[in-house]
C-alpha cells in the first residue's frame, strides 16, 4: 500500500499484566518473568516507533492489579518518557484486572498519573471520544469493575448519517464466543456493525484473535508475553493500516514476546538428550519426565536438569524450568553403576539398599542409591564409580 | 608397637648378640646355623614366655656359658618404652618402663612381668595362672601373625580368634579394624551425608526427628504450603461467592427474561382488551338501534297480529256456538240411559242381602275360628318349651366358653412359669459368669504381682551386678579428665620444643672407640680414628670408651625446665589414676570414666525400674485374699448353675434379664388371678346349667329338634285356618260391594248426566252473547290495520342489522372487572420487573466487588502454586529422608562390618594377593574370627591346602602384613619366602617397602639377595631406606 493511500496507522495492544507474580516458579526465575513484561513493552513501543503508527491503543489489563506495586508504573513511566512523543497519543484503557477505582493506579491523583507526559492518555471516562485526525476519532470504554455484565460497546456512539470518519473502538471484554463471558463485559458480535465502526480494538483474551467482518474487524492482539501454560497464539501485537475512500483496515500480526511457554514431556533420556540440544533460552519450560532410568543415567538427568536450569554462578540453557520428576523412576535391578572394587562397607549398603527399593519405602531407597551414587561421584576418587566414567557423554 | 633392640645370652647356639632395630624395614641376613632363628625365638620368649617355664631349658645355650638371658627393648606408643629381661635359667624377670630409652623404671618384676606384657601387647594372651593360658609359649592369632614361626608360614591359616585365651586380641582387632572398617571413602561418604541430614534431622542414638526450627526444611515447606493454602483458600472463597454471584445473576436474567415476557403478554393482553372495548361499544351502538327497528316493527306486526287474532276468534266463536247446540242434544240422550242403568242396579242389590245366605256363612266363620284357638294354644305351649331348651343351650354355651378361656389362662401360667424359670438359669448362668470373671481377675492379679515382683528382683539384681561391676577406685570427673588431656597435650608441646636438633663434630687425635646415641637410640662401639659428625633431634650421646661420656641435650633451660615440671605433674596427677585404672592413656582412662557413667546411668534406671514395679505392687489390692474369696463365689455360683446346658443359655445383659424378670413375674402373678376369676366363673355357670337341665325332660339337644319341628306343623295349620277364615268373609263382602258400587256407579252416571245437559245450555248461552259483544271491536281493529307499513319497517331493521354483522366483534365478553384486572397484572408483571433489576443491580454491584474472571484467574493461579509447592515439598521429603535412609544404612552396616573382623581384613587380603597373582586368585573367604575358609580362584571357591607352597607362604606373608598394617604394630618374618620365585618376590619387597613406611618389619634371612630391588647393573640392590644388618657382626657364638 502506498504511503499516500494510508490515512491512519495504529499500534494495538492489551494485556500487558504488569507486575504479575509467578510464585508458581522457582524464586530465581520469578524476577525473568516479571521482568519480561516490561522488555515486552518497550518492544511493542519500539516497534510503534518502527511503523510511525499514529496511535497506541492500550486495551486494557495493562498492570495485574488495580495498584500495582510503585515498582511497575515507575518502569512503565521510564519507557514513556525515554520516547519523547508528539504526534502519536497513547491511550491507556482501565481493564478488568485493573479496573477504573478511586484509588487504583489510574486515579487522577495517583502518582502514575501526574507523572505520565501528556501525550499518554487514560481513558477515565465512560464516554471518551478522541479525534484522532480530522478524518479519525476514537470512542472507548474503560473498565470500572473487576466484573460486569454490560456489553461496553453500546456506550459507543452510532454513526450518525453522513459522518464518514473512520470510527475505532476501544474496549475491553469478551466476546459471545467465549466461556464465561457473561459477566466478563460481554461484547456484542455485531458491536462494530452497530456503532459503525470501521474497527473495534479489544483487550481481555491473551491470545490473538480476529472477528469477521473484513471490512471491520474486531480484534484481540493477545497479550505481548503469555502468562501461563496453555495460553496460545500470545506474543503479538496488531499494527492496523486504514486506507483512504473507506476502505477495510488492513492488520497486521506482529510478534513481540520474548518467551515461548512450552508443556513438554520426555519418555525417555534419549528425548531429553535430544531437548537439551535445542535453543531454550527463550523458553518457558514445563518438563515432566515419564521414564525409567538406572542410577547413572538419573545422574545424567540431574545433570541435564541442572545445564538446562544454571545456577547462580552459569545460566541455564533453558530461559525457565520447571521440571517435575515425578514419573521419573529409577531401576536399581543393576548395581553395576557402582564400582565392583568399592570398599566391602559401601558395597553392603548398597545391597540393602537395593532389597529396600521393592519395599514400600522403595522410592526413598531408590532416591537414596541414587543420592550414595551422587555422593560419591561428587568426591571423584578414582575407581570409586564405574558409572563415572560413562556418565555425561 | 615397634622392636628398639634385642640382647640374647647363652640363648641357644648365641653366647651373645645384640641386635637395634629402625623403625621400617629391617633385614637381618646372616647364613645359616648364624642363629637367626635363635634371634627370633629369643624375642619371642622374651615377650611371651615365662622365665619359669619349663619349655625355657631348650633355650640353653650349647656350650653351656651360663643361664640364657633375653632383654628386649620395645615401644608401645610414643615414648611408652619397655625394657623386659628374663633370665631362664634363673627364672628371674623385669620389665622396665622408660619414656626416653635412656632412663629405666622398674615397673613389674617376676611373674607379673608376663601379665603386664599380656596387657601392653593385647595379644589374646590369658594372664599367667589365668583361665585358658596355655602351657609353655602361649600361641595365639595375633601371636602366630606377628612373630610366626619360620617353620610355621601357614600356621595363620590354622586358627582363629576364637582359639586365643583372653579376648584381649579380639579387642585390639576389633578395634583396630573397625577403624579399617572406616574407610577414607567410608568415612568422607558419611560425613556428606551427615551434613545433609543435619539440615533436616535431629539424629540421637535413640531416635531421629524432624527438626524445627526456623531453618528446617520441613518448615520451610510446612510453611510455604501453608501460606499458599491459605492464599488458595481466600481466592477459592472468592471465586466461590463470584460463581454464586454469577449463578444468581444467571438466575436472576432468566427469571427477568421469564418476567418481561410477562409483562408483555399482560401489556397485550390489556391493549386487546381496550381494543375489544371500543368493538363491543360500537355494536352496542348498532345493536341499540336494531333494538329500536325491531321495536317498531314488532309494534307494528303485534298490531296485525292482534287483528288476526280478533279474526280467528270471531270465526272460532261461531264453530264454537255450532258444538255446543251438538252437545247439548248429545248430554239429553245420555241423561236418559242413565236414570234406566240406575233402577237395574238396585234391583241386584235388594237380592244379595237376603237372611239364608247370611246363616249358612255365619257357621261357616265359627268353626274356623274354633281351630284357630286351638292350635294358637298349641304353639304357646311348643314356645315356652323351646324357651327352656334356649336357657340350658345358652348356660352350656356360657360354661364352654369359660372353661376355653380357663384353658387359654392356665397355657398362659404355664408358660409364663417356664418363661420365668428360664430367665432364673440365665441369671445364676449370669453370676457365674461373673464369679468366673472375678475369680481370673484375681488370678490374674496374684500372677502380675508375682511378675512384677520378679522383673523388680530382676532389675535389683541387675543393678547389684553393675555396682559390683564399677571400678573400686574413684574415677576422674569430667573436669579432671580434661585437665589431665590439658597436662598430657601440655607435654608433648614441651616436649616438641625440645627438638630442636643438634649436631655435634669430633675430631679424634686419636683412635677411638665411640658409641653414638640419638635421641634414645643407642649407639654401638666402633672405632674412631678421624673426624665424625652426629646429629640428633633432642639428645645426642657420645660414649667415649674409657674416656667419657658426653650428653648433648637441646632445647632452652625454660623449656627443659618446663617438660621436666609438666612430668612431674603428669607422675603426680596422671600417673596414679592410670596405674589406679590400669590403663596406660588418658583416652582409655577417659573411656573407663565413660563406661563407669554409663554404668550408673544403668544402675539408676534399674533401681528406679524396680521402685516403679514396687510401688506399682503395692498400689495393686489384695489378690490373693480376693482369689479365696472369688474362688468360694465362683464354687456357689457352679453349683447353682449344675445341670444348666451352658452352650444353650442365652447370655443377656444383667439388667435387661432383671427387667425381663420383673415384666415376667408381674405378668404370671396377673393371669393366676384371672385363672381364680375363670375358675370361679366356672362354677357359677355350671350351677346355672344344672338347674336349666332340670327342667327339660331327656337331653335338651334333641328335645330342642323335636319341639322345633312340632312348632313349625302348629305354625303352618294356624296359617291355612287363618287363610280360610280370611277367604270366607272376603268373598261375601265382594259380591255385596260390587252389587252396591254398580248401583252407586249408576246413580252418579245419571246425575253427570244431568249436570253436563245443565252445563252444554249454558255455555250455548255465554257464546252467544259474547258473538254479538265482539263483532264491533272487530271492525274498529280492521280500520286501523290499514293504516301500518310493514314493509318500511323491516328493511330499516335489515340495514341495521347488516351494519352490526360487518362491525368487528371483540374476542370475548370485555367488562370493566377484566380490564381492570389486566391493568393490574401489567402493573404487577412491571413492579416484579423493577424489583428484578434493582436484585440483578445489587449482585452485579457485588460481582464488580469480587472480580468475576478475574477472581477466577486468581484461584486457578493459587490451585497451582498450591501444587507446585505440595511437589517441592514432597521432593524435598523424598530427598531428605533418602539422606537418613542412607545415613542410617551407612551406620548399620559399619556397625556391622566392624563385628566381623573378615569382611574388613578379606577385601585388602584378596586385593593384594590378586595383584601379586595377576588377577588369578580373589576373595579370601574370612570368617568374623578371622578363621580362614578358602580364596576364591576361577570362579570357585578353593581350599588353601590346594595352594602351592611358595602360594601359601606368599598369602600368609600378605595376611601377616596386612594384619600388622592395621594393627599399626611390627611384624617378624622369618625366612618367610624362601619358596618364592624372583618375579614375586620383587612384587612382595614393594609391598614390604610400602607397608614399612608406616609400621616396622623385621625379616631374618639368610638370602639378602632375595630382598635386593633389580638395578641397571642387574644386580639387587636393597632398599635405600630399609635397615639392613648382616647379623653376623651382632651375634657372637
Amino acid at each position: 500500500m502506498e504511503e499516500q493511500d494510508v490515512a491512519l496507522r495504529i499500534l494495538h495492544t492489551a494485556d500487558w499484566h504488569l507486575g504479575r507474580c509467578f510464585p508458581g516458579f522457582p524464586e530465581e526465575d520469578q524476577p525473568k518473568l516479571t521482568r519480561a513484561r516490561i522488555e515486552a513493552v518497550d518492544k511493542l513501543l519500539g516497534l510503534a516507533e518502527s511503523y510511525a503508527v499514529n496511535a497506541v491503543l492500550c486495551a486494557g489489563d495493562l498492570f495485574d492489579e488495580p495498584s500495582p506495586a510503585e515498582a511497575w508504573w515507575r518502569e512503565l513511566l521510564k519507557l514513556f518518557e525515554r520516547r519523547r512523543w508528539k504526534d502519536r497519543p497513547v491511550f491507556l484503557l482501565p481493564g478488568n484486572h485493573d479496573p477504573l477505582l478511586p484509588n487504583s493506579v489510574w486515579a487522577a491523583d495517583h502518582p502514575f498519573r501526574r507523572a505520565l507526559p501528556e501525550w499518554v492518555h487514560v481513558v477515565d471516562r465512560d464516554v471518551f471520544e478522541f479525534p484522532l485526525s480530522p478524518e479519525a476519532v476514537l470512542y472507548a470504554v474503560p473498565c470500572r469493575s473487576r466484573a460486569g455484565a454490560d456489553d461496553p460497546s453500546t456506550r459507543i456512539p452510532v454513526r450518525e448519517p453522513g459522518d464518514q470518519r473512520i470510527r475505532i473502538g476501544l474496549v475491553h471484554g469478551q466476546t459471545f464466543d467465549l466461556e464465561g463471558h457473561q459477566m466478563n463485559f460481554p461484547i456484542a458480535a455485531d458491536a462494530t456493525a452497530r456503532c459503525g465502526l470501521n474497527y473495534l480494538a479489544m483487550g481481555d483474551t491473551h491470545g490473538f484473535r480476529e472477528y469477521a467482518p473484513k471490512h471491520a474487524p474486531a480484534v484481540y492482539p493477545g497479550a505481548p508475553e503469555a502468562t501461563k501454560f496453555g495460553e496460545s497464539d500470545t506474543g503479538f501485537a496488531a499494527i492496523v493500516l486504514f486506507p483512504r475512500h473507506g476502505r477495510p483496515p488492513m492488520v497486521q500480526k506482529q510478534a513481540v514476546g520474548r518467551w515461548r511457554w512450552r508443556d513438554l514431556r520426555c519418555a525417555s533420556l534419549q528425548e531429553l538428550e535430544a531437548l537439551r540440544r535445542e535453543d531454550l533460552k527463550d523458553c518457558v519450560i514445563r518438563l515432566s519426565l515419564q521414564m525409567e532410568v538406572t542410577i547413572s543415567e538419573r545422574e545424567r538427568v540431574d545433570e541435564i536438569l541442572r545445564e538446562l536450569k544454571g545456577n547462580e554462578a552459569v545460566c541455564g540453557k533453558a530461559g525457565v524450568l520447571l521440571a517435575d520428576t515425578s514419573g521419573l523412576v529409577v531401576s536399581v535391578r543393576d548395581t553395576s553403576d557402582f564400582d565392583s572394587e568399592l570398599p566391602e562397607v559401601l558395597r553392603s549398603v548398597v545391597a540393602r539398599l537395593q532389597e529396600q527399593a521393592d519395599g514400600a519405602d522403595g522410592a526413598v531407597a531408590r532416591q537414596a542409591m541414587v543420592l550414595l551414587h551422587r555422593t560419591l561421584r561428587g568426591m571423584e576418587r578414582p575407581g570409586a564409580l564405574a558409572g563415572a566414567k560413562g556418565a555425561g557423554k | 608397637m615397634k622392636l628398639l633392640s634385642i640382647k640374647a645370652d647363652h640363648f641357644r647356639g648365641i653366647r651373645t648378640a645384640r641386635v637395634d632395630f629402625a623403625s621400617g624395614l629391617n633385614i637381618l641376613h646372616g647364613p645359616n646355623e648364624l642363629g637367626k632363628s635363635s634371634l627370633a625365638l629369643a624375642i619371642r620368649a622374651a615377650l611371651l614366655l615365662q622365665s619359669t617355664a619349663k619349655e625355657s631349658e631348650a633355650f640353653v645355650n650349647w656350650q653351656g656359658t651360663g643361664d640364657p638371658a633375653v632383654e628386649l627393648v620395645f615401644e608401645s606408643e610414643p615414648q611408652r618404652i619397655w625394657r623386659v629381661k628374663k633370665t631362664f635359667g634363673t627364672a628371674t624377670a623385669s620389665l622396665e618402663f622408660s619414656r626416653n630409652e635412656v632412663d629405666f623404671q622398674l615397673e613389674v618384676r617376676g611373674r607379673q612381668v608376663d601379665e603386664r606384657l599380656g596387657e601392653i601387647l593385647q595379644w589374646g594372651i590369658a594372664p599367667p595362672g589365668g583361665k585358658g593360658r596355655p602351657k609353655g609359649m602361649p600361641m595365639t592369632f595375633l601371636t602366630t601373625a606377628l612373630l610366626g614361626e619360620q617353620e610355621r608360614t601357614g600356621a595363620i591359616f590354622e586358627q582363629g580368634l576364637s582359639a586365643d585365651s583372653d579376648e584381649s586380641g579380639r579387642k585390639q582387632l576389633t578395634a583396630a579394624l573397625h577403624a579399617m572398617a572406616e574407610d577414607p571413602l567410608f568415612k568422607t561418604v558419611l560425613a556428606r551425608v551427615q551434613e545433609r541430614v543435619d539440615e533436616a534431622f535431629n539424629v540421637s542414638d535413640t531416635k531421629t526427628t524432624r527438626k524445627r526450627g526456623k531453618s528446617s526444611p520441613w518448615v520451610k515447606s510446612e510453611d510455604e504450603i501453608r501460606s499458599r493454602q491459605l492464599r488458595m483458600q481466600e481466592s477459592e472463597k472468592e471465586l466461590r461467592e463470584t460463581e454464586a454471584i454469577e449463578m444468581q445473576i444467571r438466575e436472576l436474567l432468566e427469571r427477568r427474561v421469564e418476567l418481561a415476557e410477562t409483562l408483555q403478554r399482560a401489556r397485550e393482553a390489556e391493549a386487546a382488551l381496550a381494543e375489544d372495548l371500543a368493538k363491543q361499544r360500537k355494536r352496542d351502538e348498532i345493536a341499540s338501534r336494531a333494538a329500536e327497528c325491531k321495536e317498531e316493527l314488532g309494534a307494528i306486526t303485534r298490531e296485525l297480529d292482534a287483528l288476526a287474532a280478533a279474526e280467528r276468534l270471531h270465526a272460532e266463536n261461531a264453530r264454537r256456538i255450532d258444538t255446543l247446540t251438538q252437545a247439548k242434544d248429545r248430554a239429553e240422550a245420555k241423561s236418559k240411559d242413565a236414570a234406566a242403568a240406575v233402577r237395574t242396579a238396585e234391583e241386584e242389590l235388594s237380592r244379595l242381602q237376603s237372611e239364608d245366605r247370611l246363616r249358612e256363612r255365619q257357621m261357616e266363620q265359627a268353626t274356623l275360628e274354633k281351630q284357630h284357638a286351638d292350635v294358637r294354644a298349641e304353639i304357646l305351649r311348643h314356645q315356652s318349651t323351646l324357651e327352656r331348651i334356649r336357657a340350658v343351650e345358652a348356660a352350656a354355651g356360657k360354661v364352654s366358653g369359660i372353661e376355653r378361656d380357663l384353658r387359654t389362662v392356665s397355657e398362659s401360667v404355664t408358660k409364663m412359669e417356664r418363661e420365668r424359670k428360664e430367665l432364673a438359669a440365665q441369671m445364676a448362668f449370669l453370676q457365674w459368669q461373673a464369679a468366673r470373671e472375678g475369680l481370673e481377675a484375681a488370678e490374674n492379679g496374684v500372677a502380675q504381682i508375682e511378675a512384677w515382683r520378679l522383673q523388680a528382683s530382676g532389675h535389683r539384681e541387675a543393678a547389684a551386678r553393675l555396682k559390683a561391676a564399677l571400678p573400686a577406685f574413684v574415677l576422674p570427673s569430667a573436669a579432671q579428665l580434661e585437665s589431665l588431656r590439658r597436662l598430657e597435650s601440655d607435654r608433648r608441646v614441651a616436649a616438641a620444643r625440645l627438638d630442636v636438633g643438634l649436631s655435634v663434630t669430633l675430631r679424634a687425635k686419636r683412635p677411638l672407640r665411640i658409641a653414638l646415641g640419638r635421641d634414645g637410640e643407642p649407639g654401638a662401639l666402633r672405632d674412631v680414628d678421624s673426624t665424625i659428625e652426629a646429629a640428633a633431634q633432642r639428645v645426642l650421646k657420645m660414649h667415649l670408651e674409657g674416656i667419657a661420656e658426653l650428653e648433648v641435650s637441646g632445647g632452652a633451660t625454660d623449656a627443659r625446665e618446663a617438660l621436666a615440671a609438666l612430668d612431674l605433674r603428669w607422675a603426680a596427677e596422671a600417673e596414679p589414676m592410670l596405674q589406679q585404672a590400669g590403663v596406660t592413656d588418658i583416652e582409655a582412662l577417659a573411656a573407663l570414666c565413660a563406661d563407669a557413667v554409663r554404668r550408673r546411668g544403668e544402675i539408676d534406671a534399674a533401681l528406679r525400674e524396680a521402685s516403679q514395679l514396687e510401688q506399682r505392687i503395692a498400689d495393686q489390692p489384695d489378690w490373693s485374699r480376693l482369689l479365696a474369696e472369688r474362688q468360694k463365689q465362683y464354687d456357689a455360683a457352679e453349683k447353682a448353675i449344675a445341670g444348666l446346658d451352658r452352650p444353650k443359655v442365652r447370655v443377656r445383659d444383667v439388667d435387661a434379664l432383671s427387667t425381663e424378670e420383673r415384666r415376667v413375674e408381674g405378668a404370671l402373678s396377673g393371669e393366676k388371678a384371672r385363672l381364680t376369676e375363670r375358675q370361679t366363673s366356672l362354677a357359677t355357670a355350671t350351677a346355672e346349667l344344672d338347674r336349666a337341665r332340670s327342667a327339660v325332660e331327656g337331653g335338651w339337644q334333641e328335645a330342642l329338634s323335636r319341639v322345633v319341628g312340632l312348632q313349625d306343623a302348629a305354625q303352618k295349620r294356624l296359617e291355612e285356618i287363618e287363610d280360610r277364615l280370611q277367604h270366607l268373609t272376603s268373598a261375601v263382602d265382594e259380591n255385596l260391594a260390587e252389587a252396591q258400587q254398580t248401583a252407586d256407579a249408576a246413580r252418579a252416571a245419571a246425575e253427570l248426566a244431568d249436570a253436563m245437559l245443565q252445563q252444554a245450555a249454558t255455555s250455548l248461552h255465554d257464546a252467544m252473547l259474547k258473538q254479538a259483544a265482539e263483532a264491533g271491536a272487530l271492525q274498529a281493529r280492521r280500520d286501523a290495520a290499514a293504516k301500518l307499513d310493514l314493509a318500511g319497517a323491516r328493511a330499516s331493521l335489515e340495514n341495521v342489522e347488516t351494519e352490526l354483522a360487518s362491525a368487528p366483534a371483540p374476542r370475548g365478553p370485555v367488562t370493566p372487572e377484566s380490564i381492570a384486572q389486566a391493568q393490574r397484572q401489567s402493573a404487577g408483571a412491571e413492579a416484579n420487573l423493577d424489583d428484578l433489576d434493582r436484585e440483578i443491580l445489587k449482585n452485579r454491584g457485588a460481582l464488580q466487588q469480587l472480580g468475576g474472571d478475574v477472581a477466577r484467574q486468581k484461584a486457578e493461579d493459587a490451585a497451582s502454586e498450591l501444587e507446585t509447592a505440595r511437589e517441592r515439598a514432597r521432593e524435598r521429603e523424598i530427598e531428605y529422608e533418602a539422606w537418613e535412609l542412607l545415613r542410617k544404612t551407612l551406620r548399620e552396616v559399619e556397625q556391622e562390618q566392624g563385628t566381623h573382623l573378615g569382611n574388613v581384613l578379606a577385601g585388602p587380603v584378596a586385593k593384594r594377593f590378586s595383584e601379586l597373582t595377576s588377577g588369578r586368585y580373589g576373595r579370601l573367604a574370612l570368617g568374623p574370627n578371622l578363621e580362614t575358609g578358602g580364596i576364591a580362584a576361577a570362579g570357585d571357591n578353593r581350599a588353601l591346602e590346594t595352594l602351592s607352597v611358595g602360594t601359601r607362604d606368599q598369602l600368609s606373608t600378605i595376611f601377616r602384613v596386612t594384619l600388622a598394617e592395621y594393627l599399626e604394630t611390627a611384624v617378624l618374618l622369618d625366612d618367610q619366602l624362601t619358596q618364592s620365585d624372583g618375579h614375586r618376590l620383587v612384587w612382595l619387597l614393594d609391598l614390604l617397602k610400602q607397608v614399612s613406611s608406616k609400621i616396622q618389619v623385621i625379616v631374618f634371612t639368610c638370602r639378602l639377595e632375595d630382598y635386593a630391588a633389580p638395578g641397571k647393573s642387574g644386580k639387587g640392590k636393597t632398599p635405600d631406606d630399609a635397615r639392613v644388618v648382616d647379623l653376623r657382626r651382632f651375634i657372637l657364638k
